[in-house]
């Protein structure tokens, strides 16, 4: 009895949930990265016209595109009947997991279209499909209402800042593996990103004191996920990416060392991947069961 | 329009689980999977040293979850507040499963074979295919229902249209009616008593209530 003199019996105890595993947590990351790939592609080009130009034909234009699919795909082992995908669209004005299917059709022709015939404004349709892919991603796990550690406010944010992270360390390990001339700009981008998600992500582990929330992201704090997800996701690129911005003689154009870069990048992806398995698998905790009188 | 309700007398309840083996029979439930569930509270869990045996099954909320998340459209609710699937159109995506507060959906991989008639006298096999690989619930015996009301019978009342559920409570306990019709038990029941409703805080308003004393 509480003290307000409710009493409250405990019926079933929080389960973790079974229904999403893996292919879910590689949708939610190839998905992520793809769209935050193309984003922060499509920003640099903007910052640093020419170094990312999506409205050229590029080695890695088909990577987000590609990316995405797959991460549609995986979730095709997933669904159990996944050849009635085309009911997927008949709930739009409601479900998130509708409106992540639309904005993955729309992205996915737009960016291979763009690459093919390139055209602005395939560009900038593949990015409102791109941010309209993170953004639902987010939602639906959000929408989980039994799931005590997903149904928080801050997991639209969450997605999005962790599939920005992953997309851009997929932009810097592309960059570095490409050999392109590094920009200042993208530098500061990846670090905007790791700080971002960092802070979001600090922000969602003390998101609520009370105990199931706490006991469903235990497994979040423990020392493997820290390592993980902390110190090589974030801390390990954010000191790189400062390393490569404070190098005397850095500009615009001068070519930085481009091993420093593929691994912030990878660093980055890796944290991106590790809150993604985090949140699905480790923290996916059912709600309690109780009867409150 | 009717807006149909359970009521639950846990006062009653004696934990026998004949309305989950008669849901599980009568609705073919396939191996695995549970419409109704019977949880036994024990003794040490409640303050008031009251042992409760608590069946639970879809809530049929007003405010469903689990249709919000449904990309199909597959999960619907009736005029009447049934909460329904369409198995044509699930694609057993697991949304909803994760979005019901009350573990009450399940997601059967495997059928259930049935002989007709008792083993031995017609080996007619009952399967239900179009129900493996698609989410699976509760619907308070909604065939039985609608069958019964084309019949002029009153749910809740006529137990030929009354959820299994309810038909077969050896304690008397589970009870079943239309809350908008003021001679209906469920509303007597809901009115004359303290009632309480499951997960009540998250705004599902369910339709299944339970009388605690």
């Amino acid at each position: 009895m509480d003290e307000q003199g409710v009493i409250n019996v405990e019926l079933i105890s929080p389960m973790k949930q079974k229904r999403w595993g893996w292919p879910a947590v590689a949708n939610f990351i190839l998905g992520g990265a793809g769209a935050g790939f193309y984003l922060l592609s499509f920003l640099t080009m903007i910052l640093e016209a020419g170094t990312f130009a999506l409205s050229e034909p590029a080695s890695f234009g088909l990577l987000a595109p590609v990316l995405v699919s797959l991460g549609f795909l995986a979730l095709t082992i997933e669904a159990v009947r996944p050849l009635r995908g085309r009911h997927l669209f008949r709930h739009v004005r409601h479900s998130w997991i509708s409106r992540e299917t639309l904005a993955g059709a729309i992205f996915v022709p737009a960016a291979v279209l763009d690459w093919l015939f390139p055209h602005p404004a395939l560009g900038v349709l593949a990015v409102a499909a791109a941010l309209g892919l993170m953004i639902s991603q987010g939602f639906i796990v959000y929408r989980a209402r039994a799931v005590t550690a997903w149904n928080v406010p801050i997991m639209p944010l969450l997605f999005m800042s962790s599939g920005l992270a992953s997309g851009g360390g997929l932009v810097l390990l592309v960059a570095a593996l490409d050999r392109l001339p590094l920009a200042r700009g993208l530098v500061v981008i990846g670090l905007i990103c790791v700080v971002l998600n960092l802070a979001v992500w600090l922000l969602y582990l003390r998101w609520s004191h009370a105990t199931p929330f706490r006991l469903a992201t235990d497994a979040l704090c423990r020392p493997i996920a820290v390592i993980l997800t902390a110190v090589l996701g974030h801390v390990v690129p954010l000191l790189l990416l400062l390393l490569l911005l404070i190098r005397p003689g850095v500009d615009a154009r001068v070519e930085l060392p481009h091993v420093v870069t593929a691994l912030s990048g990878l660093a980055m992806i890796v944290g991106g991947m590790s809150q993604k398995v985090g949140i699905i698998l480790a923290a996916g905790y059912t709600r309690e069961i109780a009867l409150r009188h | 329009m009717a807006r149909w309700a359970m009521v639950i007398d846990l006062r009653k309840c004696i934990g026998c689980e004949t309305c989950k083996r008669v849901c599980d029979e009568v609705n073919n439930v396939p191996p695995g999977v549970t419409w109704r569930r019977l949880v036994d509270s024990g003794v040490e869990g409640n303050p008031n040293g009251q042992r409760l045996f608590l069946t639970m099954s879809c809530m049929h909320c007003s405010k469903p979850p689990c249709l919000e998340v449904c990309p199909t459209t597959a999960t619907y609710r009736r005029p009447d507040g049934i909460v329904d699937i369409n198995y044509e159109l699930c694609v057993g995506c697991g949304s909803c499963v994760l979005a019901c507060p009350y573990n009450a959906r399940s997601i059967p991989t495997e059928d259930n074979i049935v002989l007709e008639g008792g083993a031995g006298l017609e080996n007619t096999s009952v399967t239900n295919p179009d129900r493996i690989g698609v989410c699976t619930k509760c619907n308070f015996c909604l065939p039985r229902v609608d069958a019964g009301l084309s019949q002029g019978l009153k749910p809740g009342v006529d137990p030929e249209a009354t959820p299994t559920c309810v038909r077969f409570c050896i304690a008397e306990a589970l009870h079943f009616g239309d809350l908008d019709d003021p001679d209906s038990s469920v509303l007597r029941l809901v009115r004359d008593n303290k009632t309480a409703r499951l997960q009540e805080e998250l705004g599902t308003d369910p339709s299944v209530y339970y009388i605690l004393k």
